[in-house]
């Protein structure tokens, strides 16, 4: 290892933040680096790097193949760029994008390769996470680094996101992927595995996973993590759907974890080291042959004892017995220390032991001690370093230059090696004074330290410049002795001198370089400090301007016009020496058509270094002339992979080849400007993004939150207050979160965020959330997921937003849409939902009442449904939002009109008016009505009638069980007694009254027989007749009995004329007539008044008459009964009312009587109704 | 003896019913009445005198006039002037539900009695009594 390391200087380690730089040679040598890389050097690999030393060397597996691609790649030529993710213990992501430049000489000759590392994080996920949706998706995938792929079974046609080409192996130009393709690439011995699965998958409907070998077309074998999802149409596949991961990491890791256990049992015997393993308890748990070979320990000695035997034993046979004890017994105390040593055996034999703990699952549970036998190795180094000596010696004195000097410093001898190192020939130098040639400004100190060694008598050791022979410049180191004379005086000093100029000049170099790297690291400093790009980048151009001690340093602009592209100066340095050019207009949009050399370097990403004599182009040569230049670098600066403009650095005074540190040094520089350029951009878009996205959320009310899971903090954005009235800290993390979800929602909340954090989806959900003033509110929460390079979610961003009303709105709306369509749909009538007329919605029943289909109404004005003359109505009635029902006329789809009511109703709907309006069908409702009435009058006849035929039904009774009965049982007694006499003229009485019994049966019948006749005979003709005609004839038949009473009989017959059966009326008139003249009353003549007349269309006979009258309270019941007298006469047979009764009520007429004892009686008679007349 | 009274428009029944009643000796002496407005007449005219007042009337429900049940609704109120009590027994042909249901609301009648009545029912009532 080099040990040549360069001074440190405090302030740039201080000023350490931010850029990683470092570049190599072609060996992978360090020949700068920042101090930012040296800390993250030594805090990743524990490495202290240093100029020289090999990076590759320093880096462990796999990191030494990837980055060993990256710098061969780079040596190759190419510019390029990669973005590396970490993620660290905390699961934390971070992202780094690492610049890889060749670094060329002067002929183009890759000669090392510059690395510029920048912490891109904030920026990368920013722009990921907020721009959108499909970011997500992206970002899912690249975090897991996961493939996706699409087969279209039918076109066998597969697409695929890029990462199938990095998990296959197959660069971007790769196009038409099959699936053939794909299965040509398994690995030959897992083909028949993938092809099962995939057939099952098929077969079954399902998803295969499987894993499996490919082998790359390079030649490399990966395993790799496929599954696939089979999408049927109609039950036929027709497309699958795939991801593949790349595990061979995760493979390889297993296999070798598998590979290390049998591989420690082999280990233990294979190796050339004696092993020896002693547990915390100082016995020996394990030993192999070779330990027991080189120290000559048999078997028994050692298996199953204590080390402390052992170590007793082994004492014996050491050289350093006591320091070989101290150490073993230094490194028990000390269990996790691990030692090297080397130990002589009395044999001959050295032997390297190496001792380090034995740790399982974290615990030291013994100590391991490996012993080399390394005696020819040492024997071998031992005589290697005695020939090294004795060559450094001869070296040494044939480089070194002898000479003797006075006490003045006159040269009285000089070593012959004088001239091969200075030039000189020793026989001239004689005489001449040691300090004649001393570099002019080493001068005085040279004398100073020479006098001081005079004086002092003491040996010296100085370092100054000296020139040589041609005129040059060699560095001497001198050691000067004095010797003394015999009088104790200096006789004179010998010096030996060495040419140190090799040396000196790396030393300078590396001063050099680090004062570059400071300014480095300060223009960088300046960068990320000033807030002002520009102002930043001035001062950067100070500090690197004086650092490298060069004329001028500037940045140029580019900028497209039609005609070409074009450069402006935008800012410069200049040390004084040389003129200022910030004001030449020359230099402001100056064409690169005038520069093609530099113009073609640029665009290559290439820098431009030349002598201004060498320049090709002759505008261009002559332009650098002018501001007196004599070489330049110009080095492209590149913003987001487009070359933005270029940084250069003039030489005025002299032609000046740059060194490969300074190229270094500007090279990094101009990545920093680059990157600082992009950073600004991206820091302004992200503000613009952040602006916009305060807007959103402020306007929104969509509440931000951003959740750390490993952590369980969740930062909300600055709304949260106003919109659910907490504070950060109320809710400030996932437990506090839900503690405030209904708990009927808490459990859906979770799972699917489980779900969504496992399967890295999108959190979509709604749930009630307790607000701090207004209770349960409805929110709706979406959010996804970032991983980190495992795959595992580690932070979730997302938008809360308070829904509640609409919620509240949305299950309203639904309820009464519900209801609407319910009603509508239930309803008879017809049912128009209409905005100022125009139908937007109606149900069946008008349809059906209307005669217009469905789809004729919807869209049809309603006032075409209503007769002319009612529109004007109607169309005030719907614009003043009249909400009565009320009748118009309407007309049918075929023309015909017919009576409906209609009732109007405003109803707001979604933000408008609309009316709903009932159209009810009256003409149906009034012959509805006129079907009620009708049927209630024929059941109110039937019940009449029904009543009548009961009653009738009982007379029966009453006149079969007394009139009939009463006779037949005096039959049977006469009969019994007939039996019984003895004496003829009894018989012959019995006999007789056996005769009237008989007789009265019979008339008894023939008058129930007349009665049944009339009740039969409703059909009987019905004539036109005359009242006083049929009275006439009537009271001829009475004549004898009118005359025989005097009676006066008077007529007024306002109704002349009937349509009645004539036997019926002659019955009547002669039944009540005959008993006005049989019931007279005995003190006065009978007067008797015969009337018709009419009421309500009535027709009415009334017979008044001034005779006996009847109680009618009491006999009332039963006047028109059969066989019910109610006078003591002997013509009272109780017959006569009975029929007339019986032959009224067979024309539909009704009898009633008026009747006061000693007064008289009234008959009316209502003979007909209207409708039968 | 047992004075008896029947009431009946039904002149062979009063004949057949006065022929059993004085053939079995049942009665010392038989009122006859024609319709229950003569009868209630009679109970009126003798209310006083237990000598004239019947121990059993028999009535018919079928009568022209004064019937069975309007002459139970006079007799209702006559009653309690009478100076004897008289045993009624209903005597119809009827053997009509409805007829021997209204019968049993008199608590005044005695029995509901189907014609034609036989000796034996004339012996047990008016023995019994």
């Amino acid at each position: 290892m080099a040990n040549n390391q360069p001074p440190r200087n405090a302030n740039i380690i201080a000023q350490s933040k931010g850029i990683i730089f470092f570049s190599l040679d072609q060996s992978y040598r360090y020949t700068s680096f920042s101090p930012k890389h040296k800390t993250v050097m030594k805090q990743i690999w524990g490495a202290d790097i240093a100029v020289g030393m090999n990076m590759l060397e320093i880096l462990s597996e796999p990191d030494r193949t990837k980055a060993k691609q990256n710098f061969d790649k780079a040596l190759n030529g190419e510019t390029f760029m990669r973005i590396e993710e970490y993620g660290d213990t905390e699961l934390a992501r971070s992202f780094w994008e690492d610049h890889y430049e060749p670094i060329l000489d002067a002929n183009d000759n890759v000669v090392g390769v510059a690395v510029l590392v920048i912490d891109v994080s904030n920026r990368r996920e920013f722009s990921q996470v907020l721009k959108e949706s499909n970011a997500r998706l992206a970002l899912a995938i690249r975090a897991g680094n996961i493939g996706i792929w699409e087969w279209n079974i039918v076109t066998n046609e597969v697409v695929w996101s890029k990462e199938i080409l990095d998990i296959f192996g197959l660069d971007e130009s790769f196009t038409n992927l099959t699936f053939e393709k794909y299965l040509s690439s398994v690995h030959p011995q897992d083909l028949d595995l993938v092809n099962q699965d995939i057939s099952t998958a098929i077969a079954n409907r399902s998803q295969y996973n499987t894993e499996h070998r490919i082998i790359s077309p390079s030649g490399d074998i990966r395993w790799i993590f496929a599954t696939g999802q089979i999408i049927t149409e109609d039950d036929r596949p027709v497309k699958m759907i795939g991801t593949a991961i790349n595990i061979t990491d995760r493979k390889t890791l297993e296999s070798t974890r598998l590979e290390s256990a049998s591989l420690l049992q082999a280990a233990l015997e294979s190796t050339a080291d004696g092993l020896l393993v002693v547990s915390n308890e100082g016995k020996i748990t394990a030993f192999n042959q070779k330990f027991l070979s080189m120290y000559g320990f048999s078997e028994k000695e050692v298996a199953g004892q204590s080390d402390e035997d052992l170590l007793k034993k082994a004492m014996a046979r050491i050289v350093d017995a006591d320091s070989f004890r101290d150490k073993v017994n230094q490194l028990y105390a000390n269990p996790t220390q691990e030692s090297l040593d080397t130990i002589r055996l009395t044999t001959g034999i050295v032997l390297q032991r190496f001792s380090k703990p034995q740790v399982l699952n974290g615990k030291v549970v013994g100590r391991v001690w490996s012993f080399r036998d390394v005696t020819q190795q040492t024997e071998a180094q031992e005589s290697l370093q005695k020939s090294e000596k004795l060559y450094r010696t001869i070296t040494d004195n044939m480089i070194d230059m002898v000479s003797q000097v006075d006490s003045e410093g006159k040269i009285l001898f000089a070593s012959p090696s004088h001239f091969s190192v200075l030039g000189y020939k020793p026989e001239a130098m004689l005489g001449s004074s040691i300090f004649s040639q001393v570099h002019s400004e080493d001068l005085a100190f040279v004398k100073e330290r020479f006098q001081h060694a005079v004086k002092q008598k003491s040996s010296e050791k100085v370092e100054f410049r000296y020139k040589r022979a041609n005129g040059l410049y060699a560095w001497l180191s001198v050691n000067s002795n004095p010797i003394l004379g015999p009088d104790g005086d200096i006789a004179w000093v010998i010096l030996s001198s060495r040419d140190i100029s090799e040396r000196k000049k790396n030393e300078q170099a590396l001063y050099h370089r680090d004062q570059m790297l400071s300014a480095l690291a300060d223009a960088t400093s300046q960068l990320a400090i000033e807030p002002n790009i520009w102002i930043g980048l001035q001062n950067a151009l100070e500090i690197l301007g004086k650092s490298t001690q060069v004329d001028r340093v500037y940045i140029f602009q580019n900028f497209s016009q039609p005609d070409g592209e074009y450069c402006s100066l935008k800012i410069e340095w200049n040390s004084g020496t040389a003129a200022p050019q910030i004001q030449n207009p020359s230099l402001q949009n100056f064409p690169y058509s005038a520069a093609p050399s530099l113009y073609h370097r640029l665009v290559e990403n290439k820098s431009f270094t030349k002598h201004v004599r060498e320049i090709e182009d002759p505008d261009f040569k002559i332009a650098m002339m002018e501001q007196d230049i004599k070489s330049v670098i110009i080095l492209p600066i590149q913003v987001q992979n487009r070359l933005w403009g270029f940084i250069g650095v003039d030489e005025c005074q002299q032609e000046r080849e740059i060194t490969q540190a300074e190229y270094s040094i500007l090279k990094s520089f101009a990545l920093t400007v680059g990157a600082s350029l992009e950073r600004k951009q991206i820091e302004s878009e992200n503000k613009d993004w952040q602006t916009r996205y305060e807007l959103v959320t402020r306007a929104s009310g969509q509440i931000v939150y951003d959740y750390f899971l490993p952590s369980g903090r969740i930062i909300w954005s600055d709304n949260l207050l106003k919109e659910i009235g907490y504070t950060q800290s109320e809710v400030d993390d996932v437990n506090k979160w839900s503690e405030l979800v209904h708990p009927d929602d808490r459990a859906e909340a979770f799972a699917l965020l489980e779900t969504a954090e496992k399967n890295l989806l999108e959190y979509n959900i709604t749930y009630r959330f307790q607000t701090k003033n207004e209770g349960f509110q409805y929110m709706w929460d979406r959010g996804f997921f970032m991983a980190n390079n495992q795959g595992k979610a580690y932070r979730m961003l997302g938008v809360m937003q308070n829904i509640n009303s609409q919620k509240i709105a949305e299950t309203e709306l639904k309820e009464s849409e519900q209801r609407f369509r319910t009603l509508q749909e239930a309803s008879f009538g017809g049912i128009a939902l209409h905005k100022k007329g125009r139908i937007l919605d109606a149900n069946k029943g008008l349809s059906a009442m209307t005669g217009y289909t469905m789809e004729e109404l919807i869209g049809m004005n309603g006032l075409d449904l209503v007769a002319d003359e009612f529109k004007s109505t109607v169309l005030n009635h719907i614009q003043s939002g009249y909400d009565q029902p009320y009748d118009i006329v309407g007309v049918r789809k075929d023309g015909t009109r017919y009576g409906i009511e209609v009732h109007g109703k405003n109803v707001p709907f979604r933000g408008e008016t609309l009316r709903v309006t009932e159209f009810r069908d009256i003409s149906e409702r009034k012959e509805f009505e006129q079907k009620i009435v009708e049927q209630n009058k024929s059941l109110t006849i039937i019940a009449d009638d029904l009543k009548k035929k009961n009653e009738q039904l009982e007379e029966f009774t009453q006149i079969v069980s007394h009139n009939l009965r009463s006779p037949v049982s005096n039959i049977l007694s006469l009969l019994d007694f007939y039996d019984k006499a003895t004496d003829d003229q009894e018989k012959a009485n019995l006999l007789l009254m056996l005769r009237e019994s008989g007789s009265k049966i019979l008339t008894n019948l023939h008058e129930l027989n007349e009665v049944l006749k009339i009740k039969q005979a409703k059909d009987i003709e019905r004539q036109q007749l005359s009242f006083s005609e049929v009275l006439k004839s009537v009271l001829q038949q009475l004549s004898a009995r009118v005359a025989e009473t005097k009676a006066k009989i008077k007529t007024e017959f306002e109704i002349e004329s009937i349509r009645y059966p004539n036997i019926y009326l002659e019955s009547i008139l002669m039944n009540l007539l005959s008993n006005a003249l049989k019931y007279r009353h005995q003190d006065r003549t009978p007067e008797i008044l015969v009337q018709t007349f009419e009421q309500n269309g009535n027709l009415f006979l009334k017979i008044t008459d001034n005779g006996l009258g009847l109680d009618l309270k009491r006999y009332g019941n039963h006047i028109f009964k059969l066989r019910k007298t109610f006078h003591v006469h002997p013509e009272s047979r109780g017959i006569g009312l009975f029929m007339i009764k019986n032959q009224i009520e067979a024309m539909g007429g009704e009898i009633q009587i008026e009747s006061e004892p000693n007064i008289g009686t009234s008959f009316i008679v209502l003979l007909t109704k209207p409708q039968a007349a | 003896m047992n004075l008896v009274a029947l009431v009946d428009d039904d002149s062979i029944f009063q004949f057949t019913a006065t022929r059993l009643i004085q053939s079995a000796k049942l009665a010392g002496q038989i009122l006859q009445f024609e319709n229950g407005g003569s009868a209630m007449d009679y109970l009126k005219q003798h209310a006083t005198d237990a000598g004239k007042l019947p121990d059993h009337l028999f009535l018919d429900i079928n009568m022209p006039f004064i019937d069975g049940w309007m002459f139970l609704e006079d007799f209702v109120q006559l009653k309690s002037k009478l100076a004897k009590e008289i045993k009624i027994y209903m005597v119809s042909s009827s053997i009509d539900q409805r007829d021997m249901n209204r019968a049993k609301e008199y608590q005044d009648v005695r029995e509901f009695v189907v014609k034609p009545v036989s000796m034996e029912t004339f012996s047990r009532l008016l023995q019994v009594a």
